[in-house]
């Protein structure tokens, strides 16, 4: 039972005091991480990146663009200047120009390969049911067509909204398996790594 | 030239990106070969924007005496205290590390920990089987929770292979609709952008 | 007895009785077997397959909050890849991410017997998501500022001079340890997909039904879902570890839950049952 082990149990155990009731423990510990992890952010970026470009592409090479850029996008703090707000458009507009880019260049590649293999061949009950479960998930989706009020666009969405329950029942049944394993890596460090009482 | 001009960055950024990838020319000059260098460079810039953002905030908190202010003094100095102390040190210091160490992996792991119990609870006081839909729901949720853990193999040794059924057909079939929906949104949201029909990140205000 | 009551229990009972549940079996472990899914056989089976001397780049995008289920994901891959002789490059696209995977690769490589640099290379964190993963297909020195976590340039590794881009022929697989964006996508869209280069992913288990579709048409050529699967590898591997050990309480944990379903259920019934009998 070491010093820093004693520390992070008494932490470990400020946060878990939530679930009794909201405490000045919780909310102690719970603001210490969001100060933690952006501190911890900045570092990082900091370390891996920022100094050593700095280091040896700007002040080794004298590649001055690359501070520029790096000033560019410094820019967006102006966020927080209410009056020179709007100067932080222009990073902000050159990142959303690149998201729109790239997902519209890359994209379709691995979009179009999940239609094609929705193409499957209907040789096994398997496929026939995989074909019509995309199907009616996609057509559940599409709301402007007239025939939609239908009786056979009612049944659509009836059926769409089963298949649809299947898939988040087996979205819920896995969640639950993750949050235990979570759950259990901090029983394991309490009892094992702090109070060493478990093998 | 407040939001003219931003709005046609988008759009040339967003053009050029996809000229280089979808031409034959623009994939032999390999514009973003160095644009990406530059894209991660201002990104880098950008590092300390959600700290400013959260500093400006409760330090609002602070200075007006509002309820728990006591609670934004604990994450300014955390924040900034751990930030000076890694400057000096780097990230890889011994000090850093121990600190490091000690809190943050264990504070974060715990409070998503936490979530375990909610589940727990949401399943004792939400998960009613009010319906076809939601008893459908319940069911497969059952067999995947059951079907995922030895001690469902161990009461039906038929329970892995109906979870891996249902995981392979219903659920990935569902999941392979609703994604191909998302993709198409995303798509026509994509094109509005480019297109300078969708300007909300630009924000509101005059030119 | 008023089954109706079962409907309005204090919560936290039911929160003491699951942590009672699931602290048992971590002291007197059950010991019950476990089988290999396909998904996981495939995982492993790809990395197996792999000649000695591959080079395997792992993307590491996760952080503490996902470490317990996505730690034993990385030590089995990372330790199979070593036991193979495979070189490994580790890329972090979360900053706190870097910290973790150090504490877990470093002690495996050091018992046994690889050497940083020569073996395996831990390229810490590089901000700009997808991008960075981009720019790393073009050159991995200009992505990555020219250093690893540490700060040591890369041309001081051997490795890194033998892989400078993140690309098919230089690469001969991509694995990603993900818990969110940026991550699996990122890789898929922007490496895999386009490159031919296989892919396999070790998503947390809540991520897992949104990969299938992927896993189906094989741009996922094998899956490692969360503690479960980490566990079904290490199995695989013959080499039982933390996983393992949790699997009697996770199975437990997951009983318990569905007991406070039923309980739910029944004292919900009860409560409409009583209703109806009164309003008649």
């Amino acid at each position: 039972m070491n010093a820093q082990n004693t520390i992070a149990a008494v932490l470990t155990l400020c946060i878990l005091t939530i679930i009794w009731k909201e405490n000045p423990a919780f909310r102690i510990a719970e603001h210490l991480m969001v100060g933690f992890a952006a501190a911890h952010s900045m570092v990082r970026a900091i370390d891996n990146y920022i100094r050593p470009t700095l280091k040896t592409d700007v002040a080794h090479e004298g590649d001055y663009i690359a501070l520029a850029f790096m000033l560019f996008g410094a820019v967006m703090y102006f966020r927080h200047m209410p009056r020179l707000s709007w100067i932080a458009r222009y990073p902000m507009c050159w990142f959303v120009g690149y998201g729109v880019g790239y997902t519209l260049a890359y994209g379709p590649r691995p979009f179009i390969k999940q239609i094609t293999d929705t193409f499957i061949p209907f040789n096994s009950v398997n496929n026939v049911i995989y074909f019509t479960v995309t199907l009616i998930t996609i057509v559940y989706f599409f709301f402007t067509p007239r025939w939609r009020d239908s009786s056979l666009g009612k049944q659509i969405d009836r059926w769409a909204r089963r298949v649809m329950m299947m898939g988040f029942g087996a979205t819920f049944g896995n969640v639950v398996q993750g949050r235990i394993s979570l759950l259990l890596g901090r029983l394991q460090f309490l009892f094992r790594d702090w109070l060493g009482v478990m093998k | 030239m407040k939001r003219t001009i931003p709005l046609i960055i988008t759009s040339v950024t967003a053009l050029v990106l996809i000229l280089s990838q979808a031409t034959m020319l623009g994939r032999k000059l390999e514009i973003p070969k160095i644009l990406d260098r530059y894209y991660l460079l201002a990104q880098a810039g950008a590092f300390m924007l959600g700290s400013i953002g959260r500093t400006r905030l409760h330090l609002q908190n602070i200075i007006r005496r509002r309820e728990g202010y006591a609670y934004s003094i604990v994450l300014l100095v955390a924040l900034w205290g751990f930030f000076i102390l890694g400057l000096f040190q780097t990230s890889n210091g011994r000090v850093y590390q121990w600190v490091f160490n000690a809190t943050l992996p264990h504070l974060e792991s715990t409070t998503f920990a936490v979530i375990a119990f909610y589940i727990a609870s949401a399943a004792y006081r939400a998960f009613r089987m009010r319906n076809i839909d939601s008893s459908i729901l319940l069911i497969t949720g059952a067999l995947v929770i059951l079907g995922s853990v030895p001690i469902g193999e161990a009461m039906w040794k038929a329970l892995p292979s109906i979870k891996t059924w249902i995981m392979n057909v219903p659920n990935s079939a569902v999941q392979r609709g609703l994604q191909i929906c998302i993709r198409v949104g995303s798509f026509a949201v994509a094109l509005r952008v480019l297109l300078a029909l969708e300007r909300a990140h630009v924000g509101r205000g005059s030119d | 007895m008023k089954w109706s009551r079962l409907s309005s229990l204090d919560v936290r009972w039911i929160y003491v009785v699951f942590l009672v549940v699931l602290v048992i079996p971590m002291f007197r472990p059950l010991g019950l077997p476990m089988s290999i899914t396909p998904e996981v056989r495939d995982y492993a089976n790809t990395i197996e397959s792999l000649p000695p001397g591959s080079v395997v780049w792992i993307g590491a995008d996760y952080s503490p909050g996902s470490a317990a289920e996505n730690n034993p994901q990385l030590a089995a891959t990372f330790r199979h890849c070593m036991m193979k002789g495979h070189k490994v490059i580790i890329l972090e696209l979360w900053e706190q991410a870097p910290d973790i995977v150090r504490s877990i690769v470093d002690p495996i490589a050091r018992e046994m017997g690889k050497v940083y640099g020569v073996d395996y290379v831990n390229l810490g964190y590089k901000p700009g998501g997808g991008v960075a993963v981009l720019a790393m297909t073009r050159d991995i020195k200009t992505a990555s500022a020219g250093v690893d976590i540490s700060g040591t340039k890369l041309e001081n590794f051997p490795l890194m001079q033998q892989v400078t881009a993140l690309q098919k022929g230089q690469v001969q697989l991509v694995i990603s340890i993900n818990t969110g964006s940026p991550g699996y996508a990122d890789y898929l869209n922007y490496v895999t997909d386009p490159l031919g280069i296989p892919f396999l992913s070790c998503p947390t288990a809540g991520m897992l039904t949104g990969q299938m579709p992927f896993y189906r048409s094989k741009q996922i050529r094998g899956l490692l879902p969360g503690l479960a699967g980490a566990a079904q590898y290490e199995i695989w591997l013959k080499q039982p570890g933390d996983a393992c050990r949790q699997m009697d309480a996770q199975s437990l944990g997951h009983l318990i839950v569905l007991l406070f379903v039923a309980l739910g259920n029944i004292g919900y019934f009860a409560s409409r049952k009583e209703k109806g009998g009164a309003s008649k």
